[in-house]
This record gives structure tokens, sequence and C-alpha cells, in this order.
């Protein structure tokens, strides 16, 4: 044994330490020595299959895969000889002559670890000749495509399948030269369970598995022509960590944290929107300011010259019919900065009556479902999912909306036996869902009257339900059958007798505008008591990206829109929505003056704004962003730039101040930046 | 059903014993039917079902009938016994349900045996021998135990072989069944169980042969609560079948040796991994689990010791790496049958990582048997590091299929051949596949190898699982390697990249090699990736997978040679390198199927056109040829070879010669040939054909060499042979008799006259027997003394002519002595009949002459007086230890000695070369043996640039077409030469087209071959007349018929 509790061995003629239950790879890793792999990962577990990282241990002629050897006291570990290098090279020639490694026809070509063994090795030719046989390739899904004939079976994806995302869709099928990765029991992989998360082609090392939306990205270039930056998705309040990679100004692909995930449960996993939906486009975009002509056509304007029309009619709107006449709209998917200055304009710049958000009614249906059991609790945190044993999800659509937390609650089904019940329509019910309750928005008050009437009368606490609902009654009035009365008591069960349960609730309840369903809801999740540190049982998935920041900032209206607006005007700030969906505005057509900040042209009829001034998408913005929970706030960083000549968010706002004299509260971004941080 | 107490395993014993025993007047007889899956595949279970019919029939109560399981031999089944009381146990074999109502009604109702249908009598377990008297009718058959195959196996696993009904656990318990678990439970300590174990020196019985005990020991100090013993059922080698056996027929065994090693270990949980291919196996391990649970032999309490343990079957859906342990383990997790890296160990961490042993069947069943007998009494057995008895599996070519039983230590020849009674077919035994795809193949040069661990992983195989595939001559070891590889290939799990794609490319060279591809570089190729597969697959099965390749290529590198380099599958098995396996035997590849075909369409004079082709002495061949193409012809797997000799010979009987034309001499070089026997007379016409001036040099006033002066012409008639060699002359070849190159003509004559020699001269003088007395008048050598009957002497004969040796030179001088007048012709040889290399035909031939044959027997001593030999001392001998020709090497039997009064002595014991000049003035080198050396690479070149040699100077003694076959190489090598010096194109052959009839019988039948009619025995010793008489016409046509014309593609 060595010192310090490690114990000592020879790696190539060098005496090193290492720790005990440490493999060999780690070990050289460590003092430096570099070893090849391919099927090892440093996020997924040790798997000893592709055998190129072979060393010879204590001169035996059977060489060891490094990746799966633990070190031992006193071993004599050579790295590189002769033996071992032929060894590597052969078996790597077997990958290459294995399957169709065209490295020509290749979509990652330039961002794959076996091309980068073969110059590693020098392998300049082959000696083995190619088999040329033809696999299938899956073309099925819109993002992924998995090409068999470029897989080498080094089974990363599948490790990080099961391990990583816990979904255990992928494994490998058939035998010896027939073998290949497949989705469940061989499915294609749009009729399988897979969930698009893209964890395997992430870990995938060749171009097995690679993203339709950017194909031959790295034909240009090698890696290191590439700029990784560090950054957050702020698309659902996950805030999940993200490595973008970006070339020329293009994105070319988004990684998952997996090695440095920072204990959070996913694991560094990533959603198929903050994977893939970046590549899509947003819309047209708009790079200039547009003016609205009278004969209804557009036409380009400076910037300041736009500004000063803004500012100019959104001034004299408010000084002819007053406040009450002047509105300030803005997206929740937007950052802070850019929220708390937009308030701040409005209010107290541009006097204007009434700022909402686009959620501003999820807010308040929210607040007022709180109010009187539980304003101080906070809500809880996805990160909870993993601990819970029965996740009862209402009104929510977390597969679409929050997909990550759908991808958690799956694997806790899997991994842990983890029951889950959904109350409420959804397009995508995981056939391992334990019970499902499909009713429309308008039956759900009810159910869940009859949910919490049951569950508190199971815990012998009847007094926390107002009324006890006669539940056959009630299954027949909503259009439920027989069978679901049955589920409906089983899921009663499940949550009364469950360890930890959690109740996720999304937009088709907290979009109602009543908000008694979602107080029975909140009651329910008490019936079972708090978690720790005050907090509920509930998980609230709002429907922007940055909704918490917006509502812990109290940008939305508490009260809403009067009865009977009278808007002529205002200023709306969009990250591309459709403001008209917004339950706020309804109608704009007709007003004296709208003006839009927004990175593409709005969803909204031509004549419902007469002045449109671009602002970078997100991915071209700095910016603070908060959790779903409201609890903690990331800082976005910029990934692309934007098109030439367009201001951000901020300084198109500051203009404005500028326009009608008024006196932001910062001097410039940083500032800005410092004060909406908590 | 009351749990068993100790002393119930002694009452229920008790009670067992009494009720086998067969009391008259209550249970009279009992017959027992052997159902394993072997038998049931043959049809035991309608037999089983016959039974039970004629028995309801007859109404009687006293007759039990009862099923058993595989009683060993494969090939006899399906095999029943039948006991009656005070009677010896009777068997028969393969029994049909027609013969089963037969033997119902005579032997056991009526008492009246068919002998011709008995097996044998009696028990295989020594420790059930019958008291009484044998049945009197049995008094010519054999005991069990007297025929090899059972008497010399040693039943320790396979004890209750026969003997019980695996369904009813108190038949386990009347063989001492659970004695061994009782005593581990209550009388011995874990670490007693261990030592116990490891005093038995038992290894594992699954492949690797990791000691038992050691295992046992490392699980037992590992630390866990939970602990699991596995037992890997997945018995997957291709030709292995000893643990479905023992599963199927003593599944208490397993389940008892499961108890012994969970008490070892301190386990409370087992799973027995079992392949879903076994039905049956499955069955009854569930039935004995369900009863040993019943009876309080598994679960709570095992026998009130207040041990627990319990067994459950988990059924693998059949992949050959689930036998690799860890693969198991996967495997029974529920996830995919994929091995995982080792360390951790399972000893250390198993089955979902908890301290597992994983022992085999065979192993396990022997564990019960060493607790009760103990570990001394196992270790008894084998040898110093390889302990106890070892069940093998013999499959493949061998005469006796079934398993075998033997004490570790014994050699492979004599499980093939004494056990296994040796090759089916009577062919040549080739090699023995050991350990199945893991494994390798051993030699015949390797017979005498004591079968332990050491011994046979030195020759590059492995005991493995006991699988023994045997191969005779007919077996291509590039196609045996390549099955194996395919095998591996697709067994492959596909987890590390040397097993899944390493065995895929080393199939497709092997592949290739047998599709007649193969390229130069394949053997090296072949060999650096199975080093590197070896020492780089993760798991046993692609460690092991190139070992198949390995050994192919240590001992039969030629045949891999022969298939890459020179077109040719010398096994005659990869039909890529021939139109028809006959033509494929055949030295000079002579158009078989054609000549048959013509035949058939008597087109005779088109059929002797092609035996031409390629034989210059086709009607000679037809009559002496050893027909390598009978050996290899298909029809052989349906019932017999076509007679292909005789046909031949039938054209040129009845067909006219073709004429001859003097062929233009068109080049200015010359070719002397040295030796006018058929090797040079073939070279002769080739060369002659090619436009060569051509003069054969022969030392007789006759050409035709040995054919003319050695064969007999009661075998070939005179004419025959001198109007075949008239053609050859007739197209212009130079004939110089009575010219001795040497001191006829000088060497440097030919040297200076001609430009390239072909020396075919043969090896005519006969070794001698070096034996004293050998220069007594009387004793002579069988090529003088044929060549001088040939040369139209009359040599001296004795009244009492003794030949030694056993070829054909042998028999053709007994036959002449007889004819020459000898009253006593005796054949001593010192091996057995079926060694002899003469012919089978003349064999018998020679018999039914009346020559006697003494084999086992050689000359000591040649006694005489006045230097006249009067008898011949002769040595006994016995046969011992395997020769490298694979058969057994006769040793004297020292003390045991006859004497054989003779006066005279014929030698035809061996033949080498007269060399009439100088062959170092020459240049031409020679080799050890006195032959002439070859160049490599080449058939005929010799080290002198302008001296060719071929036929017997060249190879030793051999045969006629063989000679025929160096002469054409000759030929051509001479030809080529000639033409590479001059810078000339190689020369293309003239293909005379023949249109070939192509007709397919439409139905295949079985139908025997047609004998030709041989003339009278009493007749034909009186003179020299040809003995074989031809085929009719009409047999011809028939017996051409029987082609199966596999020139023709089928579509």
């Amino acid at each position: 044994m060595g010192t310090n509790g490690k114990l000592s061995l020879t790696i190539d003629g060098k005496e090193v330490l290492a720790e005990e239950g440490m493999t060999i790879l780690e070990a050289a890793k460590e003092n430096g020595i570099h070893i090849p792999t391919l099927c090892h990962h440093p996020a997924l577990s040790n798997w000893g299959g592709c055998r190129i990282c072979v060393v010879e241990v204590d001169g035996s002629p059977r060489l060891a895969a490094s990746c799966v050897t633990p070190v031992r006291a006193g071993m004599n570990v050579v790295t590189s000889n002769e033996k071992i290098i032929e060894s590597r090279r052969t078996i790597l020639e077997f990958l290459f002559a294995e399957r169709n490694h065209n490295c020509m026809f290749c979509p990652q070509s330039g961002d794959c670890e076996l091309q980068n063994l073969a110059y590693e090795l020098q392998m300049d030719h082959l000696t083995v000749s190619f088999s040329f046989n033809e696999f299938p390739v899956d073309v099925t899904n819109e993002y992924m495509v998995l090409d068999h004939n470029r897989c080498i079976l080094c089974g990363r994806c599948i490790r990080a399948c099961q391990e990583i995302a816990g979904a255990h869709v992928l494994n490998f099928q058939n035998r010896g030269p027939q073998a290949l990765v497949g989705f469940d029991l061989n499915e294609p992989r749009e009729s399988s369970t897979c969930a698009e998360c893209g964890v395997c082609m992430q870990v995938c090392p060749t171009g097995a598995l690679y993203n339709r939306y950017r194909t031959h990205h790295a034909v240009k270039g090698h890696a290191k022509e590439r700029e990784t930056i560090p950054s957050f998705c702020p698309q659902c309040g996950l805030l999940c960590p993200t490595v973008s990679f970006v070339g020329e100004n293009t994105l070319l692909k988004v990684e998952g944290e997996l090695t440095g995930s920072d204990g959070r449960p996913d694991r560094g996993q990533l959603c198929h929107k903050g994977r893939f939906e970046v590549f899509k486009s947003g819309g047209k975009r708009l790079e200039r300011p547009m003016i609205l002509e009278k004969n209804g056509d557009w036409a380009a304007a400076g910037w300041e010259e736009a500004v000063k029309m803004a500012s100019e009619r959104l001034t004299s709107i408010r000084e002819k019919a007053g406040a009450g006449a002047l509105f300030g709209l803005t997206s929740s998917a937007v950052s802070n900065e850019e929220l708390a200055f937009f308030r701040d304009l409005l209010v107290e710049g541009f006097g204007a009556g009434y700022v909402d958000t686009l959620d501003g009614r999820h807010f308040r249906t929210v607040t007022g479902a709180w109010k009187g059991i539980g304003e101080e609790l906070k809500e809880a945190s996805w990160k909870w999912i993993p601990d819970s044993d029965f996740v009862l999800i209402i009104g929510a659509e977390p597969r679409k909306s929050h997909p990550l937390a759908s991808l958690l609650i799956r694997k806790s089904m899997k991994e842990r036996g983890t029951k889950a019940a959904i109350v409420g329509e959804t397009e995508s019910v995981y056939p391992f869902i334990s019970a499902y309750l499909p009713v429309k928005d308008a039956a759900q008050p009810f159910l869940i009257q009859g949910l919490l009437g049951e569950a508190a009368a199971r815990l012998g606490n009847p007094g926390a339900a107002p009324t006890r609902v006669d539940i056959p009654k009630m299954m027949g009035r909503i259009g439920l059958d027989g069978d679901a009365e049955k589920i409906f008591h089983e899921v009663v069960e499940a949550f009364v007798t469950s360890e930890n349960p959690l109740i996720i609730v999304g937009e088709q309840l907290i979009g109602l505008k009543d908000g008694s369903a979602l107080k029975d809801t909140f009651k329910l999740a008490l019936l079972r008591g708090l978690l720790p540190e005050n907090t509920s049982r509930v998980i609230v998935l709002k429907p922007y990206g940055n909704s918490a920041g917006a509502w812990k900032l109290g940008i939305p209206s508490d009260n809403g829109p009067p009865e009977k607006a009278q808007w002529r005007g205002g200023l709306i700030l969009l990250n591309g929505e459709d403001p008209l969906k917004a339950p706020v505005l309804g109608e704009v057509k007709g007003m004296d003056f709208v003006a839009v900040i927004t990175p593409y042209f709005p969803h909204m009829p031509a004549d419902g704004a007469q002045l449109l001034i671009p602002k970078p998408a997100w991915t071209e913005q700095d910016g603070t962003f908060a959790s779903l929970d409201g609890n903690e706030t990331a800082y976005k960083r910029k990934i692309l730039s934007g098109p030439e000549g367009v201001k951000e968010g901020w300084q198109t706002l500051w203009a404005l101040s500028d326009g009608i004299g008024y006196r932001p509260k910062f001097k410039g971004w940083d500032e800005l930046s410092s004060k909406v941080k908590w | 059903m009351p749990k068993l107490k100790v002393e119930d395993l002694y009452r229920i014993k008790g009670e067992v014993l009494r009720s086998s025993v067969l009391e008259t007047g209550k249970n009279n007889v009992r017959i027992t039917v052997h159902m394993g899956t072997c038998g049931i595949s043959s049809g035991a279970d309608k037999v089983f079902q016959a039974l039970n019919e004629e028995r309801d029939a007859c109404g009687r109560k006293d007759i039990i009938v009862t099923t058993s399981g595989c009683a060993g031999i494969c090939n006899r089944e399906p095999l029943i016994t039948i006991e009656k009381a005070g009677e010896e146990p009777v068997r028969y074999a393969e029994v049909d349900q027609e013969k089963m109502r037969q033997i119902f009604q005579g032997h056991v109702l009526k008492g009246e045996i068919n002998p011709e249908w008995v097996y044998a009598r009696g028990w295989e377990q020594k420790e059930m021998e019958f008291d009484g008297p044998p049945a009197p009718v049995m008094d010519h058959t054999s005991h069990i135990r007297q025929i090899p195959f059972f008497g010399m196996q040693e039943p320790v696993v396979m004890r209750n072989r026969g003997l019980i009904q695996a369904e009813r656990i108190e038949e386990y318990i009347g063989r001492d069944g659970y004695f061994g678990a009782a005593k581990a439970l209550f009388q011995m300590s874990s670490d007693e169980i261990i030592k116990e174990v490891r005093v038995s020196g038992i290894r594992g019985r699954g492949g690797a042969g990791f000691p038992t005990g050691m295992k046992w020991d490392f699980a037992s100090k590992s630390r866990g609560e939970i602990k699991y013993v596995l037992c890997n059922a997945d018995e997957g080698d291709p030709g292995a079948f000893m643990d479905r056996c023992v599963l199927e027929s003593d599944p208490h065994a397993v389940l008892e040796g499961m108890i012994i090693a969970a008490k070892a270990i301190g386990s409370r949980q087992g799973y027995i991994y079992c392949r879903a291919e076994y039905p049956l196996a499955v069955k009854m391990l569930n039935l004995a689990i369900e009863k040993a649970r019943n009876h309080g032999l598994l679960g709570k309490d095992i026998l009130g010791s207040g041990f627990d343990f319990d067994v459950e079957v988990y059924r693998g859906a059949g992949a050959f790496v689930c036998g690799e342990e860890t693969a198991l383990m996967t495997s029974i997790e529920g996830k995919r049958g994929m091995p995982r890296p080792r360390p951790p160990f399972p000893a250390i961490q198993g089955l979902w990582k908890k301290p597992t042993i994983l022992n085999n069947v065979e192993t396990l069943a022997n564990i019960p048997q060493i607790i009760v007998k103990g570990g001394k009494w196992y270790a008894g057995m084998g040898t110093l590091r390889s302990k106890g008895t070892k069940v093998f599996a013999l499959t493949g070519d061998v005469r006796n299929v079934g398993l075998v039983e033997v004490p570790m230590g014994i050699s492979l020849g004599t499980i093939i051949f004494d056990i296994g009674g040796g090759i089916q077919s009577g062919k040549k035994f080739k090699a023995v596949q050991l350990g199945g795809p893991s494994g390798g193949c051993v030699p015949v040069t390797h017979l005498n190898t004591p079968v332990d661990y050491e011994s046979i992983s030195q020759l590059g195989a492995i005991v493995g699982s006991g699988g023994m595939i045997v191969m005779d001559e007919d077996k291509c070891v590039v196609d045996v390697a390549r099955f194996f590889m395919d095998f591996c290939k697709d067994e492959s799990c596909g987890k590390c990249t040397p097993c899944r794609v390493g065995t895929q490319k080393m199939l497709e060279i092997l592949t290739r090699i047998c599709e007649g591809k193969g390229k130069e570089g394949d053997i090296e190729k072949l060999e650096k990736w199975a080093d590197i597969i070896k020492n780089t697959a993760l798991c046993g099965l692609g460690q092991t997978a190139p070992n198949p390749v390995l050994s192919t290529l240590r001992y039969f590198r030629e045949e891999y040679e022969a298939h890459i380099r020179e077109g040719r599958c010398p096994a005659v098995v990869c039909p890529a390198f021939f139109k028809t396996p006959c033509m494929h035997a055949c030295p000079i590849e002579m158009d078989i199927p054609s000549y048959l075909a013509l035949i058939k369409a008597n087109r005779l004079e088109d059929a002797y056109r092609v035996l031409l082709k390629t034989n210059p002495l086709p009607s000679t061949c037809g009559r002496v040829c050893d027909h390598k193409c009978e050996t290899k012809c298909r029809r052989a797997t349906l019932d017999e070879a076509v007679g292909i000799k005789t046909l031949k010979r039938f054209i040129t009987d009845n067909a006219s010669r073709p004429p001859v034309e003097r062929q233009p001499v068109t080049r200015k070089e010359k070719i002397a040939v040295i030796g006018g026997g058929p090797s040079g007379l073939t070279a002769a016409r080739d060369l002659a054909l090619r436009g060569y001036a051509v003069t054969v040099f022969d030392e007789y006033h006759e050409a035709g060499g040995m054919l003319r002066w050695g064969i007999p012409a009661y075998r070939l008639p005179r004419e025959v042979l001198k109007q075949e060699i008239e053609d050859i002359f007739n197209l212009g070849v130079e004939f110089r008799g009575n010219t001795r190159v040497g001191s006829d003509v000088p060497w440097k004559e030919i040297q200076n006259t001609y430009d390239a020699a072909y020396v075919a001269i043969g090896a005519q003088r006969s070794a001698g027997a070096r034996v004293e007395g050998e220069d007594l008048e009387g004793v002579t050598g069988a090529v003088e003394f044929l060549r001088e009957l040939n040369l139209g002497k009359t040599p001296a004969v004795g009244e009492r002519v003794a030949v030694i040796g056993g070829g054909n030179s042998a028999v053709d001088s007994s036959r002449c002595a007889r004819r020459l007048g000898a009253k006593e012709v005796t054949i001593l040889y010192r091996r057995l009949k079926e060694d002899m290399p003469a012919q089978d035909e003349e064999i018998q031939a020679a018999e039914e002459e009346g020559i006697r044959m003494e084999f086992l027997a050689t000359p000591l001593r040649f006694v005489g007086s006045n230097g006249r030999l009067q008898s011949i001392l002769c040595q006994r001998m016995t046969l011992g230890e395997f020769d490298e020709s694979g058969r057994k090497k006769p040793v004297p039997r020292l003390g045991d000695e006859f004497s054989l009064d003779v006066d005279q002595v014929i030698l035809a014991i061996g033949q080498e070369p007269v060399f009439s000049f100088d062959m170092e003035d020459a240049g031409v080198e020679l080799t050890r043996r006195g032959l002439i050396a070859i160049q490599k690479g080449k058939k005929t070149a010799t080290t002198s640039p302008m001296v060719f040699a071929g036929g017997d100077v060249v190879t030793g003694p051999d045969t006629v077409v063989g000679a025929i076959a160096a002469g054409h190489r000759a030929a051509e090598e001479i030809d080529q030469a000639i033409r590479e010096k001059n810078g000339e194109a190689p020369y293309v052959p003239v293909d005379e087209k023949i249109d070939i009839p192509m007709i397919l019988e439409e139905e295949v039948r079985e139908i025997p071959r047609v004998c030709q009619l041989e003339s009278d025995c009493g007749e034909r010793v009186k003179d020299f007349r040809e003995v074989e008489l031809g085929f009719t016409y009409e047999e011809a046509l028939r017996e051409a018929g029987r082609c199966l014309r596999c020139d023709i593609e089928a579509e």
C-alpha cells in the first residue's frame, strides 16, 4: 500500500499513486498518461466493450481493458508498445471494416471520435477488408437519425438512455454481426417510447446518431475552431445548463452538461426543446424597424426614427386620453432585466394605466387560489420529482411544456417504481402511467372536488374538504364510465398512501379564470402536509420560460384588465409569441398606436400595430432568468450575434426613455442586471 | 407430505431396495424403457406405448412397466431392459414398436429370447451384479461390461444411468441420494465441506477447469448476508449433451450438489440456468424441485437441520454466450445476457452484485458422492492434476456414439478406438475436436495423449465441457474451422469488437479459402487476428473463438496451403474446387461422370476418348487402379460407391480403341525419359503431343515398369498393357530398351544430347528384413520374385511359402506362389487385417485362393541348415500405443514365439530405388530416405535444372495412378521450363469437345452395387489367366446408371 490511503503502481515505468477502486484509465489520466478510448464516456458506467484502451498488465500476453480494470498495488502497466498499438489498430480496423464508415458522406465528419482515433493511430489504409453490409437507417424522427451503418455498437447511447435519461428505450438487439441498437423491442423510433431527449446522440462517438438540423456541421473545420459557450436553456424554467457549440456565428450543436451537472437530478440531460427546437426558426426575422403606411404596407425605417415615433405617439396618447388609454404588455419569456426595465418605463416613464404579461391571467389564478390557504408557501421545485413516489398530474402536459420534468417522472417510474396519474386530457400518455382520467377542462373542478373530498375522508380529515361529492354521480356528470370510477379510487388510494406525493398542475388548470378548482388542488396537496422549508407539494408548470421571474418581479397586473378598457395604444415586448392569444388583450385593431418590440414579425394582423422595432432572439441576448419555482436564477449568456444594426431590447427601451426624458434607475447593462438578481 | 428427517432417508432406501427385488408370483417382470430426449427422438415413446398396450392386453398385473433416462449409447436407441424374477436382466437395442411387441410376446410371456436381438445382459453398475446363473440362452451374449463401450467406463456422475426413474425421488434416495446432503448438513461445517471438495481435487467440468474447492472457498470467505449458488445448465457446445442427460435422468443429484454447495458458502437461494431448448430437462428439474420441496429437502429447515435453501429454474433463451458466467448472471438479472468484465469476480460480486458461485451440472452431480465417499476416494481416480472422472460426449464419425465417463488420464485413442469402436465407415481417423467451438482439434499423431486438462491444452485444444467430435478423413479442416467460426460469429453477443468483428472477419477469410478464393497471406492474417482476438476479447467466448483455426493451422497447415496455392481440397469437401468429388479424388482428375454418362448413352467410343484425355493407360487402370475416386463417391452416403474402376475397364474392353496418329515433331528440344514405367510413359506421351522428340530409356526389353514386371498377369493381362504402350510409341516416341543409363549410355551423353531428362526409375529393389538368416537360400524379395516370374522365367517356389508384409506386393507374391504350385502359402503380417495396406478386394481374393494369413506376427529369425531355409522363428505381436498413422503399434509379446516350417520366404516389406548412374554427378540431391528430392513449390523439378523426376523414385512405392499423375506434371513442368527459358508463351492444351448427355434420374432409389464376375477359385489358381472378368453390357448399364451425376448443377 502506498501513502495517504493511496496505492502505488507503475505505469509506463513511472511509479504513480492512485486511489483504490480507480481504473487503470483513471489513474493514467490523473498522471497525464493518455490512453485512447471509444466506448468509454466519463458520464457513463464503465463498459469495456470496444477494447481500444487495452494495456499490458504485469507482462501478461492477455491485454486488459484499462477502462474497466481496477488498479492494484504493485501493478505494472504498460500503455503503449508495439503489440498494444498493433492490437488497437487492428481493433480499429475491425470497426472501420465492419460497417460503412465513409467519412466523406458522414454528417458528423470532423466531429467524430472514431475519425479522430483513426488519425491518432495513423490508420492510413485498411488491412481488413470491408464487409459492405447494408444496415437500416431510421429517419422516422424529425430531430435525429439513427444510421446503423455508422454504428460501432459501443453502447454509449444505450447506457445514456438507461443511466442518464432513465428511459431504458434503447438496447442491443440480435447477436453477433447482426447486433443493432434498437428502440424498445426493435420498433422504429417514432412508434417507440423514446422521448427524443437526444442524450444518446450527444454521447454517440460517431455519426450513427446525428442532428438532422445540423448535418455536416463540422465539415469546414474541426472542433478546435469552434467556440464552446456554457449557458442555460431559458425555454421552460428548468434552467438546464447547456454547452453551445458555435462556428461562424452559427449554432452547431447544443449539449447537456453531462459531467458537470452539479448534482441536478437530470444528470445534465436536455429535452428536445433545448437540444433541437433551438435550431428551428422562430418566424420571419425582423431586421429593421417597420412603419405601417396608410396603404397597409410596411415600410422600413431607421431606428432613431422609429424610437422617436414611438416616444411621441405613446406620449401623445397618454397626454390626450389619459393613463387609462395606454397599456404595456410583455412576454414572460424575456429576461428579468427586460421585464423590470419595461415595467419601469411604462409605469413611470409613459405613465401607462395598465401593464401586464401575456400570462397575467395564470398569475392571478394561481395567486388567487393560494389566497387564504398558503400565500406564504413556496412552490415545490421540479427537483423533488425523483424523491416522490406518487406524482399526480392535473391539467398539465409536462411532456409538451416542461419535457424534462416529464422525463424525470418517467425515470422515477421505471427505476423507482414511482406511480404517476394524469387528470385532464393530454396528448402523450406513457404506456406505463398507472392511472389516466381524461377529463375536459370544464369538468375538472368536479373531479378535483371529488378527489379532495375522498382524500380528506380517507385521511380522517373531512373538514378539509368543503363538500363530499357523490362520486358515481359526479363521474356520470363528467362523462366517465364505471371503469374510470375504479381508476379514480386508485388515484385517491395512491395519493393518500404514498410516502411523498407531488402534484403537478399546468396550463389547463391555471389557465382557467375561475381558480376554485386550483384552490381545491392546493387544498388536496396540503392534506399531505408540506415539504421542508415551508414548501407546498405543488409544482406549477407556468406557460413561459421566465414566467416565474415575471411573477416574482410583480410584472403581471394584480387585478387584471378593467372591465371596459379604454386603451388607445400601447407598447408590446415579445419573444416571438402571438400577443392576441393572451387573454388580456383581446383586440388591438383600431387603436391609435401600438408599437411592438420583437425579434420576428409578430403573429397579429398588420393593422394591429403601427410600428415594429426589432430586437435580438433569445440566443442573441444576455439576461437573467428565474427557475420554475422562482427560487433560483441563472444568467444566460448570449450564444450568437444578432442581425447587424438590431439593438438589444433594453437598448430600445433606453432610447425610448431618452425620447421621453425618463431617467432609468441604472446607468448601464451591468447595473440593470445586478439589480434584478435575487 | 410430511417433511423428511434423516432417519426417513434410511427407511425409504430400505423400502426401495426391497421393492426393487423382483419376487416370483408377486412382481415377476420389470421392463424399463430408456427415455431420454435421445431415446424419445429415436422412438422410445412409441415403444413405451406399444409395451403398455401389450401389457394391458395380456392383463398381467405382475408386469411392471417403467421408464428411465438415457442408457448411454445413442446410436443403438431405443433401448429397453427386461428383468425377470430370478433371471439376469437382458437389454435390447434398436427396438421399434413391432420388435417390442414380439419381445413382449416371446421373452416376457413365453420366456423365448431371440438372441439376435439381444444387446447385452446384466447391469453396467458393478454393485448391481446379478448373483444367479446367466439366462441359458444368453451363453453367447456378452455381459454389458464385456462390451468395451460400457466395460471401460467408470460411471460416477452417470452411476444411476438406466437404473432410476427420474420422476421418483424415492428411487434416487434408494441409490444413496441425499445422504451426502444429510452428511453435509448435520455432520460437517462449511470449512469441512470445502476441505473435502479441495481434497477431491475436482475441477470445474464446464470447461475452464477451475478448482471447485477454491471457488467455494473464495465465496465462503466473501462477506455478505445474501449469497447465491448457481448451476450452469446452459449446455451449448455443438456436440456436448452430458448435462442434458444428467438433468433428465438424475436431476436430484444436481439439487443435492447445490444444497451442499449452499451450506459450504452460506447461501439460501440457488438458480439453475437451463436452456429452454431442453424442455425435458426443465420439466424433470421442476418436478424434482417440487418433490424435494414436498419432502423437506429444499426450502426451509432442510431435513430438520435448520438450514434453508431453495432452488429455482431459470430458462435461458439459447444464447451460447450465456454459458459464460457473468453473462449468465446478467441474464438471470433480467438483462440482455452479455458478459461483464472481471474483476470483480463472482465470488465477490456475482448475481445482483452478491457473492455467487457458479458450477456446471456435471461438477455439482459429482459433489454428493465426494461428500459421501470422501475427497480421497475421488482423488484416487484420474491423474496427478486432473482428478476423478469426466464425461465425454463422443460423436461424429465414430462407431459408438454416446456418453462416455472415464477416469481422467485415459488416452484419447482408447476413448475413440476402444470405447468408441473407431471410425464408423472404416475410413481413416483424421482428428478429434475437443471442447467444441472453444476447443481445438487433435490429429492422429496424438492419440496416445492422456485426456487431462494439462496435456490437452498443450496440444492447443481444451477438455472443455467434454465434447468430442471425431472426424474421419473425409472432413476438411478448413471447412471444420469455418463451421466453428461461423458458430462463434453468430453467437458473439456483440459487446466487444475483437469477438464481434474479428470472428466475422476470420470467417470471411476461411469462407473464401473454402470457396477457392484464398490469397497468399490469408493464413498469416488468420494467425495475427487469432492472436489479437485471443488476447483482447472480453470474455471466454471471444478469447477461445480462434482456437479451432489455430489448432487446425497447427496440425493441418498444408491443407490450408493446398486450398490456397494448389486449388485443391485434399479431403474433397469444399465444392468450389471440383466438379465432382470422384474427379477431385482422382490424382489425374479423370472426367468420371462424363464417361459414365457416355456408357449409359451407349457411346463407348466417345467414352474411350474421354478416358484418353487424362489417362494414357485406361485399360490398365481399369484393372489395377486403387480407385480413390470410389472412396469419395457421394453414392456411398446412400448405398454403395459406384464401381468406377470396373466401368472404366468395361469401356476399354468393349469399345474399339481410337486410332493413334504419329505426332509431328514441332520443337527443337529433345527430351530423355529414363524409365519406361507408367510415369515415364505418361510424360513421354504428353511431351510427344506437345511436339517434342522423346526417347524412353529402359533397362528391360519391354516398357511398362512395375506394370509389366511387378503386377501379375492374372490381374493385368500382358496384351492389355502392351497395346496401351504401343499406342504411346505410335505417337512417335522412341523406345530404347535394354539400355541402362549409366552403364549402357553414359549420363554425360544424355546431358549433352537432351534438353531435359525425366527420371522415373521407380523403386526396383525389395527392402531387407534386417533379420538373421536373410542370406539363406530360399529367402527372396517380392520385387525380384515377381520380376523373375514376369520375365518369363520360372522362379523357384517352395512347397511351404511365407510372405512377409501386408501390401499389394505381399498379396501378389502369395497368389503367384500359389499359382506356381506352392502347397501352403502364409502371409505374415505384424498388424491386423484391417491395417493391411493392400487393396481389400485383393486380400479377399487371396483368402479365397487359400492363402493363410497370420496376423500380429513378425519374423525373428530365418532358420536354415546348410545355407538352406527351413523355418522361421516368429514373434507374436500385440498392439500397443498408437503410432503416427493412427494405427496401434505392434509390439513384441515377449516370450510368445512360434516356429513356422517353410522352404521359401518372400520379403514384401518395402521397396527402394536402384540408381544406375550417379545422382550426385547429375546434380540431383537425394532425401534422407534415399529418394530424389524435389524443389519446394514444384512437383517434379529436382535440384538440377535439366533433371525432373517423379513416380516411386520420388514418393517411394505408390500407386499406378500416382505415377501417371507425376508423369503429367513432369511433362508440364519440363515444357514450362523450356518455354520460360525461350521466353515463349505458355502451352495451351487443345481440348477435344465431346458432347456429354445431361440426363438426371428423376428418382434415386437404393440399388446395390453390381459385382463383376470372377473366375472360379479352384480353377484360377492353376494358371495366370485374368481373375476379374469385368461387366456385361447390362451390368455396366445398370452400374453406370447409379452415378448421381454430381457434375450437373441442380437448378
